[in-house]
Parts: C-alpha cells; sequence; structure tokens
C-alpha cells in the first residue's frame, strides 16, 4: 500500500507542475510549446474528462502498479496522437470519443472492481481516444508538435497519479458514493455533448 | 507517520487527516481551466458553462422540482439520497437529448408542473414508496424537466463547457435539497422539511394553473 506521504507528495508534485502553467512570460519557446500543451489538457474538458474518469476508475486498482498505469496512459496517448490510425474528420473523433466517455463513466457509476489488466487496457485505450481527439491541435507542426506532446501527456500524468491514488484510498461510504455521483455527472455531461454534435445548435 | 492514540478514543491515522487536504488540492487542479483569463469564448456566459450553468437556476418551476428530489432522497434516506440525485441529471439529459433532437414530447408545461406537484407531495406527506417507485416518479419527471433544455439551446458556444454548466447546476441543486433534508432526523427539522414540500407542492400548483390557463 502506498502511504499517505507518497500521495501528498505526488499530488504537491502535479500541483507543482501544472501552477507552471500560470507563467505568461516563460522565455524559451520549447517551454511555451511544452506549457501549451499542458495547458490544452487541463483546459479543455474533452482532454480533461476522460484522463480525470480514468482516474477514478484505476482507482479501484492502484496499489503498486500506479506508476505502471501512468505508463500505459502515456503510451496510450503518444499512441493516439502519433500512431493510431483514425478518422480525419475531428466530428467524427469528438463523437466517438464522448461515446467512449459515456461507456467509462457507466462503468465507475457501477463502481466495477475490474481486473488489472482490464484496466489497464482501458487506460491505452482512454490514451489511444484522448490522443486521437487531440492529435489535429497538437501534431499539425511536427517540431513544436514533439513539445507540445511531452507538456499534453507529462500534465496527463501529472493528473493521473494523484487522483488515482486519492480514489484508491476511498474505501467506502460517502467517499466512493462522491466518485459515482462525479462519474454520473460526466457520463451526462458526454451524453448531452453527443446530442450536440448530433443536432448542432443553431 | 506515525499514529495518534487518544485514551478511550479509536485509533487513529495522522495520514488519514491529509485526504480532505489532499482532496482539494486534486479539484483545485482542475480549476484552473475556469480561472484561465485569456480564454476567448465559451466561459463567459456566451452558450459556454455559465449559460449552462444559470440555465436551470432560471426557472422556478425547474428549480424547486430539482430541490424536491434531494429533499425527497433526504427523506426516504439511504440508498435513495445518493441513487435518486444521480439518476435525475443522468435521465433529465435523455430528456435533453430528445429535445436536442427536436423528437416531440406532449404536455411539457404541465408534467413540469406535476413533478413539483408530486415530488413536493411526497416530501410533504412523509411517503416513502419502494425505491423503485420513487424511481420511476423521478425517471418520468426528469425526462419531461431535461427536454427544455434541449429545446432552448443557444446558437453559440462549447457545447461540451454548456453541457458541464448545465448538469453541474442540476446536481448542486438536488445537493442543496439532500443538505435542507438533513434536518429531517429532528421533529422541528421533520416540520419544517415537510412544510417546505409543501411550499413546492403549492408552486407547482402556480405553475400548473398557469399552464392550464
Amino acid at each position: 500500500m502506498i502511504g499517505s506521504k507518497r500521495v501528498a507528495l505526488l499530488g504537491a508534485i502535479g500541483a507543482t507542475a501544472l501552477s507552471s502553467t500560470a507563467m505568461a512570460h516563460g522565455e524559451a519557446d520549447w517551454l511555451h510549446a511544452a506549457m501549451d500543451g499542458a495547458v490544452m489538457l487541463v483546459t479543455a474538458l474533452e482532454f480533461l474528462l476522460p484522463v480525470f474518469l480514468v482516474s477514478l476508475l484505476a482507482g479501484r486498482r492502484v496499489t503498486r502498479f500506479v506508476f505502471l498505469q501512468a505508463a500505459v496512459l502515456g503510451i496510450g496517448l503518444l499512441l493516439g496522437l502519433w500512431v493510431l490510425p483514425g478518422p480525419a474528420d475531428l466530428a467524427t473523433i469528438g463523437l466517438y470519443a464522448r461515446v467512449y466517455l459515456i461507456g467509462l463513466g457507466l462503468l465507475v457509476l457501477f463502481d466495477l472492481r475490474l481486473y488489472a489488466g482490464v484496466v489497464l487496457l482501458l487506460l491505452l485505450a482512454t490514451g489511444g481516444v484522448t490522443g486521437l481527439e487531440a492529435r489535429s491541435a497538437i501534431t499539425a507542426d511536427p517540431a513544436a508538435g514533439l513539445v507540445l506532446t511531452f507538456g499534453f501527456v507529462l500534465s496527463a500524468i501529472c493528473l493521473y497519479l494523484p487522483t488515482a491514488l486519492i480514489a484508491s484510498r476511498f474505501g467506502g461510504g460517502w467517499q466512493r458514493i462522491a466518485i459515482r455521483v462525479a462519474a454520473s455527472w460526466i457520463a451526462a455531461i458526454a451524453a448531452v455533448d453527443v446530442a450536440f454534435m448530433i443536432a448542432p445548435p443553431g | 507517520m506515525s499514529d495518534q492514540t487518544v485514551p478511550g478514543q479509536p485509533k487513529t491515522n495522522v495520514s488519514a487527516a491529509l485526504i480532505p487536504g489532499i482532496s482539494f488540492l486534486a479539484l483545485c487542479l482542475l480549476l484552473p481551466g475556469l480561472a484561465f483569463g485569456h480564454v476567448e469564448s465559451g466561459v463567459a456566459g456566451d452558450g459556454g458553462f455559465v449559460s449552462g450553468l444559470t440555465h436551470p437556476v432560471t426557472g422556478l418551476d425547474h428549480v424547486v422540482a430539482m430541490v424536491a428530489v434531494g429533499l425527497w432522497g433526504a427523506v426516504l434516506g439511504a440508498p435513495a439520497i445518493w441513487i435518486l440525485p444521480i439518476a435525475f441529471p443522468l435521465i433529465m439529459t435523455v430528456g435533453a437529448v430528445l429535445g436536442i433532437l427536436g423528437l416531440p414530447l406532449p404536455a411539457i408545461d404541465l408534467g413540469i408542473a406535476l413533478s413539483a406537484i408530486v415530488l413536493g407531495g411526497m416530501v410533504a406527506a412523509n411517503a416513502r414508496p419502494p425505491l423503485a417507485v420513487a424511481f420511476l416518479f423521478i425517471a418520468c419527471f426528469a425526462i419531461y424537466h431535461g427536454y427544455p433544455h434541449g429545446v432552448a439551446l443557444p446558437d453559440f458556444g462549447v457545447p461540451i463547457l454548456y453541457a458541464a454548466g448545465f448538469v453541474v447546476a442540476t446536481g448542486l441543486l438536488h445537493l442543496a435539497g439532500i443538505a435542507f433534508g438533513r434536518f429531517y432526523r429532528g421533529p422541528t427539522g421533520m416540520t419544517a422539511v415537510r412544510a417546505m414540500g409543501a411550499a413546492i407542492a403549492a408552486v407547482g400548483g402556480y405553475f400548473l394553473l398557469l399552464a392550464a390557463a
């Protein structure tokens, strides 16, 4: 079992990493690009919610595997951003991603304790789907894209680690209920967004 | 991390006290997205998060019914106290989807007014039907409450932010009802909660008259 000191330390590291996104006057271009990548994840719900939700899901299985899980999520993101074939149409990718988010939300809502291997597959899939959706924004310029990718993946891991570790310590009672309520809300958000995609406003 | 034991009290792990703080920190990590000062659209009420957030709270008929859901959940106790507030936003989105897709739903105003009357009446009458029956009530009314939100959409904005605001506002109204419903335990609190249920039913009656007029 990972101790609370480590959990707190990881949380602090994550917060420190993300607070750098508020630095508006960085001098190096590569630093700007890395920050843009990090900011992209935390300011866009379509990227933030899947990572947050899969962290809650994996929190049921977090013990000594947490860093492996984070690595798998990172690999999934890299595959989605650079390798996986997918539809070129962003709207179609978004639709698939949102349907996937609904499914993920329902898995957390029903509080399933999945096998560790299944969790790893879901982490890989979540990374892949999120990466596919972010691909057009990140890989348009291959030179800057590598640094953007670094920021994007790093911020995802920084979000994943503390969230999954905290969720893993939520043993039962109101804490698990809070997680299930959050998952139901995220699934609802995704459902409304799917409807918007099928029948755009205006 | 050392454990501290107070005589006569259960053994307390000091590290456990860190959990609320870390949880708060994790939530803070999600906030920079909202506080980001250079977002040009989507957040500031132009069909984005704020529009979605304000949409459910601008109609009294919606507000009282959503508060009544939380109130009734608190009166029914576990597991209804958390199942009903989970079910309502989820099923409400089904109604919103129907509205967005332009599918017809009859007597919407009537259904919304009835929801306040029935849910408020259940609280006032201290009704304790089986969970499945309560769920059925909630599900029917949630569709009616979601539908107008789907129809009355802003013409522009960021859809996912609008959806987030819309769902969060609904959930917070349920939580407000639950919070008030927690007073139900004491005799005075029980009277207050039931009186609130009666008031909600009365508001529903007013909207029923408006719908019938």
